[in-house]
């Protein structure tokens, strides 16, 4: 039963699209076959729609590889945000802490920062082959740090009272780069401060593992560049002054819907 | 993507009840991030987001799939509700950007030169390519919107779903732009 009136605009583009049901389409398409002003109006759309759909897949210009070996990560850490980052404390508290460590004429290398103090924390590894390090599951690796290991931390950092949500506990070489349970290899890192933060760090760690992993680079050589200074690593390995905007943002409020 | 993946990224997409057997929801969040990546990429440029701020807002869009999935809530027209997730995320975070002009330098996605030997026929397409997205880029936020997710195989209540707005405003939307894109076709 073909439609006793014109088609407009919207119900052309509808048809085109195959967006009607059957019956509805054979309808309208009957309607086309009898009236040549909607036959016109609907070459003209469809040619339309087809030069655009080929201007724009000319004008498409290759995306930049996916990080899935990021997102898995960052939905680690979302499903378990308490197992690597234990020990957070306000900003307040933390100034205060500094100011202490001031008074105490403590050298300021002794303070809780974006690198550790390497003689407190040189950074120590596990003796793993790299097959064992590939091997390691997801759940080694957002592992909590024990306890009394963090305690032993914080007080070889002179960090009296750490408050919850100040810090965050941090490997200098990750478990899941070989790195070791044991203070050597551990240090206050101020949460979220400044731009070189354990999220970063995190980023870093992932790219080499997968590096790691699939032979282009060394695990020793690895493990000792994280030893030696993480950051220059970070710039090395990502060819950047700064940490990348995927890498520096980290997602954490509450889900928007 | 092979044909095996393919199937199980389009199962995923178009499935109202729970997920696929056998996978986890982060790989379920995996699958659709690879399968979807390029195609927010290019959306989000087309809302003016510099390349390394739209990768940052793709990942967060699939935090909060995952967030979403690890819920339980509701998973028809999923594709439809990433991009909605993606245009709110990205236009906040180009409000910010607003605000300290000095991050946003990049340029937004442009057209790609051709890749022919003859210069006539390059400097041809090239005008009419230009054309083309002068007449795009002139067109009101919500049309671009539209036209260019169509460009991107959504269907319309894909569209509708990700803009917020009817089907009947996505379908008219495109008739408007296409209307307009046949007068350039034409001249
Ligand atoms: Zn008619």
């Amino acid at each position: 039963m073909p439609s006793d009136r014109h088609l407009r605009d919207e119900e052309l583009m509808l048809l085109i699209d195959g967006e009607v049901s059957a019956a509805v389409s054979a309808a309208w398409l009957a309607h086309l076959r009898d009236c040549s002003s909607c036959r016109l109006h609907h070459q003209a759309l469809t040619s339309a729609l087809r030069h655009f759909l080929d201007g724009y897949q000319d004008s498409v210009t290759p995306s930049p590889p996916p990080e899935a070996a990021l997102l898995r990560r960052r939905m680690a850490v979302q499903a378990h945000p308490s197992r690597r980052s234990i020990y957070m404390v306000p900003a307040a508290a933390l100034f205060l802490l500094l100011a202490a460590g001031l008074w105490w004429g403590l050298p300021s290398r002794s303070f809780a920062g974006a690198l550790p103090d390497s003689r407190l924390t040189p950074g120590y590894a596990r003796a793993l082959s790299k097959a064992e390090v590939c091997g390691i599951t997801a759940d080694d690796d957002t592992r909590a740090v024990p306890v009394e290991l963090a305690r032993r931390v914080f007080r070889e950092y002179r960090i009296d009272r750490p408050r919850p949500r100040a810090y965050e506990m941090d490997y200098l070489i990750s478990p899941a780069l070989g790195g070791a349970d044991d203070v050597r290899n551990l240090w206050p890192q101020p949460y979220n401060e400044g731009v070189w933060n354990s999220r970063v760090k995190d980023a870093l760690e992932d790219h080499l593992r997968e590096q790691v992993c699939d032979g282009s680079l060394e695990l020793a050589r690895v493990q000792s560049e994280l030893a030696r200074d993480w950051i220059a690593a970070y710039k090395s390995h990502f060819h950047t002054g700064e940490p990348l905007a995927a890498h520096r943002r980290f997602v954490k409020d509450l889900p928007w819907e | 993507m092979s044909s095996d993946a393919w199937q199980l990224v389009s199962s995923l997409l178009n499935r109202t009840s729970s997920g696929a057997p056998g996978l986890t929801i982060e790989d379920e969040v995996t699958l659709l991030y690879r399968e979807l990546h390029a195609s927010l990429l290019r959306y989000l440029a087309s809302l003016g987001l510099p390349a390394a701020e739209a990768e940052d807002i793709v990942q967060e869009t699939f935090l909060h799939l995952f967030e979403h999935l690890r819920r339980q809530k509701p998973r028809h027209n999923l594709r439809g509700w990433l991009f909605r997730v993606a245009r709110n995320l990205g236009r906040k975070r180009a409000a910010l950007l607003r605000r300290s002009p000095i991050d946003a330098v990049d340029d937004p996605a442009s057209l790609r030169c051709h890749s022919t030997t003859d210069p006539e026929e390059m400097a041809a397409w090239n005008r009419r390519q230009a054309h083309l997205a002068n007449v795009v880029q002139a067109l009101p936020e919500r049309d671009r919107s539209c036209l260019l997710l169509r460009a991107e195989g959504l269907r319309y209540r894909e569209i509708a779903e990700a803009l917020d707005i009817s089907l009947g405003t996505v379908a008219s939307s495109l008739a408007r732009s296409l209307g307009k894109l046949d007068t350039v076709n034409r001249s």
